[in-house]
C-alpha cells in the first residue's frame, strides 16, 4: 500500500523498496544464490506476516511462507520492476498463497463453520496491529475507519479470511453485485486515503 | 463479460477474492489491455 516500506525498525528504509532490493532481485533472476539469501532475510519476515494474517495457524503459515519463498525463486525472472516494488510484488504472491491454503482448508468445512467466521473475525484494530510492523498502523486504522461499515465487512472478510466475493455475498445475504462493488468502493476509498498514486 | 463489469471486479481481483480462475484470468487480460491502451 505505501511505496516506501521497511522490514522492521531497525533497517534502514532504502533496504526494501529502494535500488537494493531491486538490484538483488535482478540478480537471483539470473540464479544468484548468495543475492537470494539476502532478499530472502529482508522479505521472509513481511510474508511471513501477510500470511499469518489470513492462515493464523503458525505451523501452516510457516509452510505456506516457505512455498512463497520458493516461489520467488523460480519465478524471480518474472519480476517486473516498473510494476511495483519487490516486497509488494512477495507480499502479492504471499496473500494469494495464503488465500489457497485457507481456500483448500475450507474446501471441507460446512457451512456453518463459514458462519462462524463473522464472529472470529478480528476487530480491524487487531488485525492491522497483525499486518506486519512496514504498513503505517495509525493511518490504517485511521483510513480503515473511513470506510463504510459495510465496505469494511466485505474487505475484511475478503482479505483477512480469504472468502471469495461470492461466500461474502452469502455469508452477509447480500446480492453479488453489492458486494462487488462495497469492495471495489472500499478499496478505492483506502487508496485515496492512504494517498497511494501508483 | 463486460469491460464494466470487469472493471467492478477489479476490488475483489486486488483482495484476492474471486470465484473462480476464469475470472481472474478475464480481469488480468483486461487489465493488460489497459495497460497497452490507457
Amino acid at each position: 500500500m505505501r511505496e516506501r516500506a521497511r522490514v522492521d525498525e531497525g533497517s534502514p528504509p532504502d533496504d526494501l523498496d529502494g535500488d537494493g532490493l531491486t538490484a538483488l532481485m535482478l540478480q537471483v533472476a539470473r540464479g544468484d544464490r548468495d543475492a537470494f539469501s539476502a532478499v530472502f532475510d529482508q522479505v521472509s519476515g513481511p510474508v511471513l506476516g501477510v500470511v499469518r494474517s489470513v492462515v493464523r495457524d503458525p505451523a501452516q503459515s510457516e509452510e505456506v511462507t516457505q512455498e512463497v519463498m520458493v516461489d520467488l525463486w523460480r519465478s524471480a525472472a518474472r519480476y517486473r520492476p516498473d510494476r511495483g516494488s519487490v516486497l509488494n510484488w512477495a507480499l502479492t504472491l504471499a496473500h494469494r498463497r495464503a488465500v489457497d491454503r485457507v481456500r483448500s482448508e475450507q474446501a471441507s468445512s460446512d457451512r456453518a463453520r463459514r458462519v462462524a467466521l463473522l464472529d472470529h473475525t478480528p476487530a480491524y484494530d487487531e488485525v492491522t496491529e497483525e499486518v506486519e510492523n512496514r504498513l503505517d498502523r495509525e493511518r490504517v486504522r485511521r483510513c480503515l475507519r473511513g470506510l463504510t461499515e459495510r465496505q469494511r465487512q466485505s474487505v475484511t472478510l475478503a482479505y483477512y479470511r480469504g472468502l471469495t466475493y461470492r461466500e461474502v455475498a452469502e455469508l452477509l445475504s447480500l446480492p453479488l453485485g453489492t458486494v462487488k462493488t462495497r469492495m471495489r468502493d472500499g478499496l478505492i476509498r483506502l487508496r485515496d486515503c492512504l494517498g497511494v498514486t501508483a | 463479460m463486460t469491460s464494466g463489469e470487469l472493471h467492478t471486479l477489479t476490488g475483489a481481483y486486488v483482495l484476492d477474492a474471486l470465484d473462480t480462475d476464469e475470472e481472474r484470468e478475464a480481469v488480468e487480460r483486461h487489465l493488460a489491455l489497459r495497460r497497452v491502451r490507457p
